[in-house]
């Protein structure tokens, strides 16, 4: 696999929610009354949303990965989101959460609600919990609204997830 | 987002039914506003009885204990309620089972199974579906609270597969094949399965979703290959739906 080349891409309704404080499904409606599927993430608390897949055989081993969160405002129109992902390889006991350290990046509110904003987390192999190619994972993709720069006071909306080698 | 009737002058009716006897099966999630009056969650009823033919799964916080209460009428009525009960303000599976005439069961939860066997006769007067309120000819019982991923199958699910849904997974999940009305309720109010339309009366609000596991497709991404001449394969749209 190659720098920049996909190896997972997640949508809404890919999700498996946590048992609480589970982002939830929602859609956004175009002006013809087609929708957009996403997942909306509170202000107020922390809230997260699950995806599972298998790592490609062509992973390189050991490579960095960028998740890349494709979101947009419920209704507002400026202001930072704070976005963590975390990895957790399919080698552990399925009753433990063994995920790793959350990594963060922020992102910044287009002027237009309805246009998206990609962020970009950044994770060295060993921030991804080392996962190797062929290896079942969860990413749990959360909203960090109290991280002290997530300064939106609405909803905000997750549209795609997409996974990359870096 | 899912549908919140505030208990006065809000539901949705559908002017038809794809079920009108057993078996059948009628679930939500509901996050109640009241633990004190009994609502109407879901019913299949007949738009001019004055409240003699219908079926209905209620949150029924006027009952001891807040079951989940489930009624059959023609006549007779069947009545069976959940062994447990909801709290308000939180969100609870609901399920009734129709297997027969006398053979019925309501659950919440995913458990707490009650059972009741008088025989009520089936009627093909049943014509219309309610969320939200007790469809007869006055729309009655109304619903204080959150309704989503209603689902209708015109077969008895079994417990394993009530307590599936209540586990989290979408309607779409268990039994599609009997699965006869599902409106997901996630902002716009569809019958997604069978089509049917459901008209609002007062303005009904949205509210936060619960939670929910959808059926999906796998996205497989592809391996580029070097086609002939060493130049990459091109990849149209990204992926391959499976």
């Amino acid at each position: 696999m190659a720098s920049s080349d996909t190896l997972a891409v997640f949508m809404p309704q890919m999700n498996e929610p946590p048992t609480a404080s589970f982002a939830t499904p929602d859609e956004r409606v175009d002006n013809n009354g087609r929708i957009h599927p996403v997942l909306d993430f509170d202000a107020a608390a922390d809230e997260f949303a699950q995806f599972s897949s298998v790592m490609p055989q062509n992973y390189t081993a050991a490579a960095a990965i960028s998740v890349i969160v494709e979101w947009a405002c419920t209704s507002a129109i400026s202001g930072t989101v704070t976005w963590t992902a975390q990895v957790e390889r399919g080698n552990t006991d399925m009753d433990t959460d063994s995920f790793a350290a959350a990594q963060t990046a922020d992102g910044t509110a287009n002027g237009t609600s309805g246009v998206t904003t990609f962020t970009t987390i950044s994770l060295t192999n060993a921030q991804a919990d080392s996962i190797a190619k062929g290896e079942r994972f969860r990413l749990l993709v959360s909203r960090n609204q109290d991280s002290g720069t997530d300064d939106i006071a609405s909803d905000v909306e997750l549209r795609s997830v997409e996974i990359r080698e870096a | 987002m899912a549908i919140d009737y505030s208990g006065s002058g809000q539901y949705h009716v559908t002017s038809s039914t794809p079920v009108t006897q057993s078996p059948l099966t009628m679930a939500c999630w509901f996050n109640s506003d009241s633990a004190t009056a009994t609502q109407v969650l879901c019913s299949v009823a007949h738009s001019t009885s004055t409240g003699l033919v219908y079926f209905t799964l209620e949150a029924a916080g006027a009952i001891a204990g807040d079951p989940i209460r489930h009624r059959s009428r023609n006549g007779p009525t069947g009545t069976v309620d959940s062994t447990t009960g909801y709290t308000a303000g939180q969100w609870h599976h609901a399920c009734a089972v129709v297997a027969s005439t006398t053979s019925r069961a309501a659950y919440i939860d995913g458990g707490s199974k009650g059972t009741n066997s008088t025989s009520v006769s089936s009627s093909s007067a049943l014509d219309r579906i309610g969320l939200g309120c007790l469809a007869i000819q006055t729309a009655t019982t109304l619903t204080n609270g959150r309704i989503a991923e209603v689902g209708i199958w015109n077969v008895a699910l079994t417990d394993d597969q009530v307590l599936s849904l209540a586990r989290g997974y979408s309607p779409l999940c268990v039994q599609p094949q009997g699965l006869v009305f599902y409106a997901p309720l996630v902002r716009n109010v569809q019958d997604v399965r069978g089509g049917l339309t459901l008209t609002a009366t007062g303005s009904p609000t949205v509210a936060d979703h619960c939670r929910i596991i959808y059926p999906h497709n796998r996205i497989v991404v592809p391996k580029i290959t070097a086609a002939a001449g060493g130049r990459p394969a091109r990849v149209i749209g990204g992926g391959i739906f499976v």
